[in-house]
């Protein structure tokens, strides 16, 4: 890196999982994969579980085709990644937590099928799910474990999404709700029997019979979910805020920030990604425009003045992000790049050209 | 029947700036437009300067309405409207195990919120709507939900709410329109995304907005001259020019490869006032008249 980023280094260090959030759009799958790539190659055993990469990061990260299984990156063998597929994913936990037959069953139920693809932020906790097996502490198996485990987050602009992902079948599976549906005469009878005024009979049978299949489960889920919270929550978790410096995508991760101190979480690192269009030959906002010089010179003078202004707007917008959304190890930003990375390497250099937002 | 307009596109691309845009000029065409935000986004207010935008719709200036949806009270709608007995409703609403079941259980939101677009598209009141959906997966899964619920609401209101929308998202005023920029990436995705919107064939597909054309403001002749100078200057200038190049083979590959208009918006400077959004949203005719 070319400035001090020793603190940085040191907080990094530190950390055994890292959830990336911030609002679509930003780039925060190629910043939480550089995130991933640096701490990798600073000796830490790492794996990246990613969402939906755009084609050509799931390359540079050997990627390719729709398997959702765990690879190790041949260029960087200390880098692990895994790209989550919802649907498949799903299935594959049913598949980890019961017996086949049990799996079978639940897979042909009809709301299970349109839950598995409905189910919202559906992401967000297939995510959860797999963070838990990759960190599960109970081991049957010989699979590896992670010295740190980056986490890419669905793009949404509510960080309560992820928050309460975990903990979303176990909620939908709430006892009480169950025994509800699952009550043949009573008052609870009589009140399933409402809902079918609401929504239709066909569709209230289906539903319990999507809790008959699933309610034998219910406890695995609600334990899996403390479990995940409690991860979230550890001393050696860390939120990082990955963001660009556009107003709106800015209001929208001023309320994610928001959100997160609200359930009292700290933002460890805010990540302004394109946050400048850099100096030809150097990782710094462009030069002002001088004076002098002939007609061609004062013409070029006008591309620069505004890319300048453009640079100088969006520092001011973000250095005003920071006075309102606080962070405990810093801003950090990452200049406009003129191409989509496209091997380790690119993606290794990425954390090389991070700038802290004091020094521009 | 109101006209309805969704728009959808990656995160980033701009989508809450053109649906303003487009509602914008519609209210000075002399309509009523609506626009309906959807998964607590929270950011047309920055773009109106309002406070914020709450579940009802609310003047924003510009003789433009708009609501975010609040998935409780969508659902509360929901229930509302479909269950016509008030009492029996009620008992619903305020009952707390079907609450934590409305709040826990999958689809339910994304179906209130169908209600919502569906019911103000069926009042007429509000004449354009424009819905501002979330990111593109959502979306898809959003007009996708006839047919997620196909083997589960078989009878009842809700199977009458899907068939209604159903007939809503092929209407002649409805359309869906791709929001993209003009850069390798985007451009791929838009075209995934057009693919499996063809394929799947659920909606009317509006136009393809490329948002954010740059133009570089130099002469022919000082465009070759930047080609024999190396210094920084010419340099952000050579930068700026492959960008506007990337831009322009990218729209026409867009154009030649999907068959239905094509709009193309200048970028605007930062935070773009409503008069630039005006202007903006003129040029966008068919989503506009």
């Amino acid at each position: 890196m070319t400035h001090d980023t020793s603190s940085f280094d040191t907080w990094l260090d530190g950390q055994q999982l890292i959830v990336a959030v911030g609002p679509g759009g930003v780039g925060k799958t190629t910043s939480a994969a550089a995130l991933g790539a640096y701490a990798a190659s600073r000796g830490k055993k790492t794996l990246v579980l990613t969402i939906d990469p755009a084609r050509r990061l799931a390359s540079a990260l050997g990627l390719d085709g729709l398997s959702d299984a765990v690879k190790v990156v041949p260029a960087l063998p200390a880098l692990s990644a895994a790209m989550l597929d919802t649907k498949s994913s799903y299935d594959d936990l049913m598949r980890r937590i019961t017996t086949a037959e049990h799996a079978d069953r639940i897979l042909e139920n009809p709301a299970y099928r349109a839950f598995s693809k409905t189910m919202s932020q559906s992401h967000a906790y297939v995510a959860m799910e797999r963070l838990h097996y990759v960190t599960r502490k109970e081991r049957e198996d010989d699979a590896p474990t992670y010295d740190l485990v980056v986490l890419d987050t669905p793009p949404t602009s509510s960080a309560l999404d992820i928050l309460d992902a975990p903990g979303r079948l176990a909620r939908f599976l709430d006892e009480r709700i169950v025994e509800w549906f699952l009550a043949t005469e009573g008052p609870s009878a009589r009140a399933v029997k409402l809902l079918g005024r609401a929504l239709g009979s066909s569709t209230v049978e289906e539903i319990v019979k999507f809790f008959q299949a699933l309610a034998d489960l219910r406890e695995g889920f609600a334990s899996r979910a403390q479990e995940t919270i409690a991860l979230l929550r550890e001393e050696t978790t860390a939120f990082v805020l990955v963001t660009a410096p556009r107003t709106t995508t800015l209001a929208a991760a001023k309320t994610l920030h928001e959100e997160l101190s609200s359930r009292e979480i700290n933002v460890d690192a805010i990540f302004f990604n394109r946050a400048f269009v850099p100096e030809p030959g150097t990782f710094l906002p462009v030069h002002a425009p001088e004076e002098g010089g002939d007609e061609l010179a004062a013409a070029l003078r006008t591309v620069r003045a505004e890319v300048y202004g453009q640079n100088a707007h969006a520092i001011g917008e973000m250095k005003k992000f920071v006075t309102r959304a606080s962070s405990q190890n810093g801003a950090w930003l990452l200049p406009e790049r003129d191409a989509d990375v496209r091997d380790v390497d690119e993606l290794k250099g990425l954390m090389g050209s991070v700038v802290p937002l004091t020094a521009v | 029947m109101s006209a309805v307009h969704l728009f959808t596109g990656k995160g980033g691309v701009g989508k809450t700036t053109v649906a303003a845009a487009a509602a914008i000029a519609a209210a000075a065409n002399g309509k009523r437009p609506l626009i309906i935000e959807v998964g607590h986004r929270a950011q047309m207010n920055a773009v109106f300067g309002v406070t914020t935008i709450a579940h009802k719709p609310q003047s924003v200036g510009r003789g433009v309405f708009a609501m975010c949806v609040d998935p409780d009270e969508a659902v509360t709608d929901y229930v509302v409207r479909h269950v016509k007995l008030r009492g029996i409703a009620k008992r619903i609403t305020q009952n707390r195990v079907l609450g934590r079941f409305f709040k826990a259980a999958p689809a339910v939101q994304e179906v209130a919120v169908l209600n919502v677009v569906q019911s103000y598209a069926e009042k007429g009141k509000y004449d354009p709507i424009l819905v501002d959906l979330d990111a593109t997966g959502h979306a898809m899964m959003f007009l996708s939900l006839p047919q997620v619920f196909e083997g589960i609401a078989r009878e009842g209101p809700l199977r009458a709410l899907l068939d209604r929308f159903t007939v809503l998202l092929r209407a002649k005023t409805t359309a869906l329109h791709i929001i993209t920029l003009p850069q390798e990436l985007p451009v791929e995705e838009t075209l995934e995304l057009n693919e499996k919107l063809v394929a799947d064939d659920n909606v009317r597909l509006g136009s393809i907005i490329v948002n954010n054309v740059p133009s570089v403001t130099l002469t022919p002749r000082q465009r070759a001259a930047v080609f024999r100078r190396d210094d920084g200057d010419a340099l952000l200038a050579k930068r700026a020019l492959t960008i506007e190049h990337t831009a322009r083979t990218l729209i026409d590959s867009l154009k030649k490869k999907i068959a239905r208009s094509t709009i193309e918006l200048p970028r605007l400077p930062n935070d773009p006032t409503l008069d630039e959004l005006l202007e903006l949203g003129r040029t966008m005719t068919e989503v506009v008249s």
